[in-house]
């Protein structure tokens, strides 16, 4: 295999820096092997066919309709570009498909009957992607499906490979140490948000009912009183080794006090056979479950997740893999899990052969902020202070990339161990510092202070800061506040941001050039604001407020149990405490966050910023008035607001010339059309952008196909899902070719 | 016999409601989700929208019952608060007004509630004026 890269990165690049580090990132020039273009995970393909000149004039080659596979969530998918074809996973059964690059056409297709592992999969998507394999005569795509199994079927023909686990598949839910049994269910529904309406294990003689689909339908699966479990992104292939981890349960209401914890695994490609796993909840004994004071033991209280849900990153040279993980059990209150609670948040480096922790990192101790490691970290060879360093740099949902050598797992630059403020939840202890990078600065904003506040008049300024003081105000890390009064300062929320979904979140992450060592991150900036409340039909203490009463599975409702629909108005949520704008307009002053942020990292300094797309109302009327373009209220009359980063995660790739990205699902400006961009490496300044069917929702590919260019991204959601292929028209290229 | 009499129950609350609003100008409902309160165009887009945001944590099927559940007989104002503070949960308030709107048209629609012509509003005076009825209010109605 790596004899076959080496001819490869020959045949296709000069110069010498690149085509050892083509050859390290484990990706044929022009193709898309890994979601993240590379084994790197950089996202930059050499390709300039597609530039600034005619990048206007790209247009709609095919659309493949992965509806008709059935519906998904949102397609989350990037698919891959390998010697001639294009492979891609669609609908909540994760359909395996092979495209013709060209036309989009569908070669061939894979699926998998799962029953009620798949009835009642935490993550029924369509999944971010797919691994491929090759050792230059023989290809292999591995997919992991919603019910964890994995397969190995033969690129070309979509055909199981008869060698690999049980006729290509192997069964991902066994071989974690956790009793597989027959699996049952009571209703004919998907799990609710979290754990509730769970499969059970099924009752001895139990048969399937097939009117009410209910019963036991004969598969097989972990024991569920342990818990669920689940996938989301594609394995990572290294040294012919396919490393491959776990999705969880939703961490935000659930019922049970603990769940499955993660863990990574290595398979040999050849066989399927299961060669190391390595615990990401150390269990006892092992390095790191010290940091679990009342115990790690599965089935413990408060154990369970840490999962590596995001897609990962590996340098095959030095034969180790890189992952991303999750938070603990119950995002937003930790009382049941005290300690720092390893691996939670961190990034792992395991060697593939042995599945041997080689270092680690972790970025938020004892998380009660949902701050999981949610993307693959990006690799790159650049020159700090005069030295060349092989760095990894891990972009989070808090807002701040950190940067590592990724042979050793020291910071490259000071990551200080800062004094955090401290929980008020009753049973609660946080950890009494976070590392806090000074380089470089963050892409999003971080926390709330009176410094953070609009102020453009004395009059705003005083609105701004009372309406702020309703909750707790603090910089990063500013702990969930109960709704019940028993806080010590009297506030009954906090201020949150970034929240949950990032600063980074899946959609978004960076992109990288290795030739420059620019690194551009697309993230979101805001406010928002959490209240904890005791949910009267779940094991926790505490969560975000909450009612699971009458679930599948959750617990009776106390005595005294009111509904919430008989209790008094405004008894539910949080009230209007946490109500962070004014007359519509944001009282968090707009700052060069979000948006797309370029980063040096020869230097770690920010080089430019740009917002998430662009408005098609008039500046001034945005600025005026925010995302609604009306007569400004008499409190901002002559107000201008400066640019605002645009919601939503960009999702970038970069080229020999161009970033390019699509705003995201949730991306752009309110009033916006969908487009893809393209901007300049270098400036940011923006350089093209096309109008395509609908925004992007997942990270966009390129590869060069017939000596054509292509971009390709999904659309949609439900059944109204697609990938749309874009190339330029032939008098283009003719011209660029 | 039982039906019916909650039926009759259903109908004099409903008959209540509607004087107390003619007497008295705010904030006890005088509409009814039943009316048609929301346009199919905006619940179009909240399905849409649904896809994109919600579809993660919820399903349409589950989000129907637990809805009528938790907030029939209250007015539409304290849905749509809650919708708009807290949703969707990895980025509460990350909706924008419209589309607050539109997803509460599409839940609106997934509970069995008819769309007219007037539309929906993200208005909290004209939202507290709208009392959320389930379809057994429906069968209650004169």
């Amino acid at each position: 295999m790596k004899r076959y890269a080496v001819m490869l990165a020959a045949l296709f690049v000069g110069g010498s820096v690149l085509q050892a580090q083509t050859l390290a990132r484990a990706n044929a020039p022009g193709e898309w092997r890994y979601w993240g273009a590379d084994a790197w995970s950089t996202r930059y393909s050499p390709l300039d066919q597609i530039n600034a000149s005619n990048f206007d004039s790209l247009q709609i080659s095919w659309k493949f309709p992965a509806g008709a596979f059935g519906p998904d969530e949102y397609y989350r998918t990037t698919p891959l570009y390998a010697n001639g074809r294009l492979f891609t996973v669609a609908s909540t059964r994760r359909v395996t498909v092979a495209l013709d690059p060209a036309t989009g056409e569908a070669l061939w297709m894979w699926r998998l009957d799962e029953g009620i592992r798949w009835r009642k999969a935490p993550r029924q998507f369509a999944g971010r992607g797919l691994s491929y394999w090759t050792d230059g005569r023989e290809e292999r795509i591995i997919v992991v499906t919603p019910g964890y199994h994995m397969a190995s079927v033969d690129a070309r023909t979509g055909v199981p490979d008869p060698k690999f686990g049980t006729n290509g598949v192997v069964d991902l839910q066994d071989g974690l140490g956790i009793p597989m049994v027959p699996l049952a269910v009571d209703d004919s529904g998907s799990l609710i948000i979290s754990d509730a309406a769970p499969a059970r294990r099924a009752r001895p003689g139990e048969t399937w009912d097939p009117i009410t689909k209910t019963g036991a339908d004969g598969t097989i699966g972990l024991d569920p009183s342990y818990g669920q479990i689940a996938n989301s992104s594609p394995a990572v292939i290294v040294n012919d080794v396919i490393v491959v981890g776990n999705s969880a349960i939703h961490g935000y209401y659930p019922i049970r006090l603990h769940n499955i914890p993660g863990s990574v695994r290595g398979f040999d490609i050849h066989t399927g056979k299961q060669l190391w796993m390595f615990n990401l909840i150390p269990q006892p004994g092992e390095f790191g479950a010290e940091t679990w004071t009342n115990g790690s033991k599965i089935g413990t209280e408060g154990v369970g997740k840490n999962d590596p849900w995001a897609t990962y990153a590996a340098d095959p040279e030095l034969g180790l893999a890189y992952i991303p993980v999750g938070m603990p059990l119950m995002d937003e209150y930790g009382g049941h899990r005290p300690g720092a609670n390893l691996f939670g948040n961190s990034v792992v480096a395991l060697d593939v052969k042995t599945g041997q922790r080689k270092w680690h990192y972790q970025f938020v101790h004892h998380d009660i902020w949902d701050y999981d490691t949610p993307m693959s970290p990006n690799l790159m060879d650049v020159t700090v202070a005069g030295r060349p360093r092989k760095i990894i740099a891990q972009t989070t949902k808090q807002g701040w990339v950190y940067v590592l050598d990724r042979v050793t797992g020291e910071p490259i630059w000071p990551i200080v161990e800062t004094p955090v403020l401290q929980s008020e939840a009753p049973g609660e202890k946080t950890w009494p510092t976070q590392p806090i990078p000074t380089k470089p600065a963050p892409y999003s904003q971080q926390g709330l202070q009176a410094s953070d506040l609009i102020d453009y008049t004395p009059a705003i300024k005083d609105s701004a800061l009372k309406l702020a003081q309703k909750c707790r105000m603090g910089p990063y890390y500013i702990p969930g506040t109960p709704n019940d009064g028993s806080a010590p300062s009297g506030f009954k929320c906090s201020w949150y941001t970034p929240g949950a979904s990032g600063g980074v979140n899946i959609d978004g992450g960076a992109a990288v050039d290795p030739e420059t060592g620019l690194m551009y991150v697309g993230s979101q900036t805001g406010l928002s604001s959490i209240t904890l409340g005791k949910d009267p039909c779940s094991e926790f203490r505490y969560s975000s407020v909450h009612d699971s009463c009458g679930l599948i599975g959750a617990t009776p409702a106390p005595a005294g149990y009111t509904p919430p629909a008989a209790r008094a108005p405004g008894g539910f949520g949080g009230g209007r405490l946490g109500v962070s704008a004014i007359d519509g307009i944001s009282i968090l002053k707009p700052k060069e966050f979000g948006g797309v942020t370029a980063y040096n990292m020869n230097t770690g300094d920010k080089t430019w910023w740009i917002p998430n797309g662009t408005s098609t109302q008039p500046e001034a009327c945005r600025r005026l008035v925010g995302s609604q373009c009306r007569e400004p209220s008499e409190l901002f009359s002559g107000v201008t607001i400066p640019p605002l980063g645009g919601r939503g995660q960009a999702q970038i790739i970069t080229t020999k010339t161009l970033v390019i990205y699509g705003s995201g699902r949730n991306g752009s400006m309110p009033d916006s059309l969908a487009k893809l961009y393209a901007v300049d490496k270098a400036t940011g300044k923006q350089v093209g952008a096309v109008s395509i069917p609908r925004r992007t929702t997942a990270v966009p590919m390129t590869f060069m196909h017939q000596g054509k260019q292509y971009i390709v991204f999904a659309i949609g959601a439900g059944d109204d899902v697609a990938l749309v292929g874009m190339a330029l028209p032939k008098s283009q290229k003719k011209t660029t070719d | 016999m039982r039906r019916g009499w909650t039926t009759l129950i259903a109908a004099c609350m409903l008959a209540c409601v509607r004087q107390g609003s003619a007497q008295q100008a705010a904030p006890v409902p005088s509409r009814s989700t039943l009316d048609g309160v929301f346009t199919a165009g905006q619940a179009a887009a909240g399905r849409k929208l649904y896809g994109l945001r919600c579809r993660s944590c919820h399903t349409p099927e589950g989000h129907s019952a637990t809805i009528k559940a938790k907030w029939s007989g209250r007015p539409l104002s304290e849905l749509f608060q809650y919708i708009s503070e807290n949703m969707p949960k990895d980025n509460p308030g990350g909706l924008e007004p419209d589309e607050d709107v539109q997803t509460l048209a599409y839940l609106l629609q997934t509970t069995g509630m008819p769309s007219g012509t007037g539309g929906l509003s993200g208005d909290e005076a004209e939202l507290s004026a709208i009392r959320f009825d389930t379809l057994g209010m429906r069968e209650a109605k004169p």
